[in-house]
This record gives structure tokens, C-alpha cells and sequence, in this order.
């Protein structure tokens, strides 16, 4: 698999393509290979805005980007749309169905829209997102979108990735705090309440107050406030807003610094995960490793051994 | 050896599981169709991704280019499709028509066009 720099960087959609599946595949010959990819387009990366969107499945997600996303296109700009889910329970492969949702972005030259399959590593599927972000950047797009749906650890290693966390709401969450995960009201730098139209602007309005009430209780330290907004992707309501707090945000950001300590932050964190990366790898790579692991498993099954002392003997090998 | 086999084979090799683009047509018939064949190749192992309704043979070359999948399966024309396809220069994505879809050779003939 050849990835040609200059292409890239021109925009070719193949190139692109073909430069996210390498950083996406599991073999170790492509991973030295994305390596030297990356490094490569390193210095034409980090100039795009970076936006996360999570939300629960049904909360109108793609309807939410379809909209969003157009409305972007009309500013003049280009978007690239990473879609990581791992809610795909099937047992072998996943069902890519993003598209079918949004499209008109889809059909959008302006637009690029990639939806990565999980197989079941939660984990890993964000850090790879996050190298395809740099490597939509070096083909030029100003923003990037990460698309995220809140299940297990995803949300948090996407807002780990992002300038900017949004998090989308029903408008009928009533009044508890049913369907907010603990640790997304710290995580959002926003949280807008989509289907606001028809009867369901009464309903968003009163859980735009209520949000309102429960992220004031939040502690939020820095120059940035979480607001909570309502729209309607469906009708195109109040799109523009979204687009508008956005760009407060990030010229507040880039004022006051935060914006370029946040991803100095967000390199050190990185860093700190593929450190913990390369040294599983390498101990998987060991000759004794897996019929060490497979002993030590079946002794810790058998209750002959504590899996603390287990864990240690693995360590041992090294 | 089954097709799952087949397919873990394949994973070691490439890197990732096969992906294939299922494009559906304006019938609705035809759109519950694809999603149902959608299910069943996801079941099998493949990654598959489904093109937006009614797509034109333009619109689904550029999202089978777009997503780097390894074939499209589609109900509309395939020699449109084919041209479509070669005229961007692309040469290595196997185009089958859904109606004379057989697992099996799918996967065969990704594997040839990779050799």
C-alpha cells in the first residue's frame, strides 16, 4: 500500500482514502508505514477547528451533521466527517449506514465523509481517528467533525481529540438527568437539544432551563462557560447558532491561548496512550508471551493462582 | 474452509475486514432488499456500508472510492457503474450485481483483484 504525499495534499479523495485505511489496519508492516505517512504530512496538520458530536442513538445525529455540515459548506468551507461506532453488535462485521442519512452532504464535493468500523476494539478506533483527522487536514479540510455515539469509553477519548465537545439532547429528557452519562455535563462545551420543532419546541425550551439549572452546578474551570442551546436539524433551526457559538468559542480560545494549550494537552495524553499501546505490543510480541499468558490464564480459571501474581509473572518476561 | 475462515485469513493479510459498498435503488422494494443483504454480508464478517437511496452511478463511485471499500454490490446497472469507475481510474474495486450475488465468490474475487 503506496500513499503519495503530494497527492494527498492536493485533495485527491482516493489518496485520502487510501491514507486512512493504512493508518486504520492492524498489520504491523502498515503501521511503520502510517508512521512515516504522518510524519510526512505532520507539518501541514493542526489547522482545522476539531468538533466532537455525541448523542444517544435516535437523538438525530446525522440528521444533525446533514445540516450542519451544509450549513458549513455555504461559509465557504470544506468538512470532513469522521464516523466512529461502535455500537455495531453484529458479530463479524459492522453496517456502515451513515450515509443513507445525510445525503445531501454526501454528495457535497466539499464533503468527505468516512465511517470507520469498530470490530469490537473500543479502544483503538478513536486513537486511529485521531490520525485520520490529521490526515484530513493535510488534504484540506478546515473542519473536521467526529462522530461519536455515547457508548462505553468513546466519548471521552474523542473529546480528548477535539477543540470543541457538543453533545446533542432530546428534547423530552423530562426532569432528571436520565440519558446524561456521568462526566459528559464536565466533558460538553455545549449541549444542544435538537428536534426543537412542532410540538417539541415546549418541550426543548423547558429542558434548555433545566440543562441550564443542572450545568450551572457543574464546576467548569477556564475561560468558557458550556452553553445549552436548542435546534431543529430537521427544519434547519437555529443551525447557524451552533455555527456562531462555535466560532465565539474558538476566537475566545485562540485569544487567551487556551485553544493551543489544549492541544499541546491533548499531544501529551497521546503520547501517554501510545506508549501503553507499544509496550502491549511488544510484550505480545515475545516468543513465551502467549503460551505463558495461556497457562496462567487456565491456572488463575482453576483458582491455583491470584490473578495479581499472574499478571506479575507476565511481567516478569521482561 | 468457511467463509469465516476465509475471512480471518483475509484480516491477517490486509489488515482489515473485507469492505463492501451496497448500493440500493429508488424501489422500495429494492431499498429493504439491500438493507437485508447489508445484514447478512455484516453477519458473514464483511464491513459493509450502505449508499444513500437512489444513487447514481457517480454518487456510488465516489462513495466506494470515498470509504476505500473492496466492492460494490449494487441492483442498479453494474457496466455504468464499471465505466464510471474506470473513468476515475480505478481499477481495483470488484463490481458485482446484487441479483447474481454469491458470497463465496465475492470473496474470491477481491482476493484476485488484490494479487
Amino acid at each position: 500500500m503506496t500513499t503519495d504525499v503530494q497527492s494527498l495534499r492536493n485533495g485527491n479523495r482516493r489518496a485520502l482514502a487510501k491514507a486512512i485505511t493504512l493508518v486504520e489496519s492492524r498489520l504491523d508492516a502498515h503501521r511503520s508505514q502510517a508512521q512515516s505517512l504522518l510524519e510526512a504530512v505532520l507539518p501541514h496538520t493542526g489547522k482545522s477547528i476539531r468538533i466532537g458530536i455525541s448523542g444517544t442513538p435516535g437523538v438525530g445525529k446525522s440528521t444533525f451533521i446533514e445540516a450542519f455540515g451544509g450549513h458549513l459548506i455555504e461559509q465557504g468551507k470544506k468538512v470532513a466527517v469522521l464516523a466512529v461506532d461502535p455500537s455495531s453488535p453484529v458479530a463479524g462485521g459492522s453496517i456502515l449506514g451513515d450515509k443513507t442519512r445525510m445525503e445531501i452532504l454526501s454528495r457535497n464535493a466539499n464533503a468527505y465523509i468516512r465511517p470507520s468500523p469498530s470490530s469490537g476494539e473500543l479502544g483503538g478506533v478513536a486513537q486511529k481517528t485521531r490520525e485520520s483527522m490529521l490526515l484530513c487536514e493535510a488534504a484540506g479540510f478546515d473542519i473536521i467533525i467526529v462522530e461519536t455515539v455515547g457508548v462505553g469509553q468513546s466519548e471521552f477519548e474523542v473529546a480528548g481529540m477535539v477543540d470543541f465537545f457538543l453533545v446533542l439532547m432530546q428534547p423530552n429528557a423530562g426532569d432528571d438527568l436520565q440519558g446524561i452519562k456521568k462526566g459528559i455535563m464536565e466533558l460538553a462545551d455545549a449541549l444542544v437539544i435538537n428536534k426543537a420543532d412542532g410540538e417539541g419546541e415546549i418541550f426543548a425550551k423547558q429542558a434548555k432551563q433545566y440543562y441550564k439549572s443542572a450545568m450551572d452546578l457543574v464546576a467548569h474551570s477556564g475561560f468558557w462557560s458550556p452553553r445549552v442551546m436548542t435546534c431543529s436539524a430537521r427544519e434547519n433551526k437555529r443551525i447557524d447558532k451552533v455555527w456562531e457559538m462555535i466560532c465565539e468559542f474558538s476566537e475566545e480560545a485562540k485569544q487567551c491561548g487556551e485553544f493551543s494549550k489544549n492541544r499541546a494537552q491533548q499531544n501529551k495524553q497521546w503520547m501517554q496512550t501510545l506508549y501503553m499501546d507499544l509496550i502491549e505490543r511488544k510484550m505480545q510480541a515475545h516468543p513465551k508471551y502467549k503460551t505463558l499468558r495461556m497457562d496462567l490464564e487456565s491456572q488463575v480459571i482453576a483458582g491455583d493462582i491470584t490473578p495479581l501474581m499472574a499478571a506479575q509473572r507476565i511481567v516478569e518476561l521482561f | 474452509m468457511t467463509i469465516r475462515q476465509q475471512i480471518t485469513d483475509f484480516m491477517a493479510q490486509q489488515g482489515r475486514r473485507p469492505r463492501v459498498l451496497v448500493a440500493g435503488d429508488a424501489a422500495s422494494l429494492e431499498v429493504s432488499e439491500s438493507k437485508r443483504l447489508a445484514s447478512a454480508l455484516a453477519d458473514t464478517g464483511f464491513d459493509v456500508d450502505l449508499a444513500p437511496n437512489d444513487p447514481n452511478p457517480l454518487e456510488i463511485a465516489r462513495q466506494a472510492i470515498e470509504n476505500d471499500v473492496h466492492a460494490v454490490v449494487t441492483y442498479a446497472d453494474t457496466a455504468a457503474l464499471r465505466s464510471e469507475l474506470a473513468s476515475q481510474g480505478v481499477e481495483d474495486i470488484v463490481v458485482v450485481a446484487a441479483t447474481e450475488l454469491s458470497v463465496d465468490h465475492l470473496l474470491t474475487m477481491i482476493d484476485e483483484v488484490l494479487l
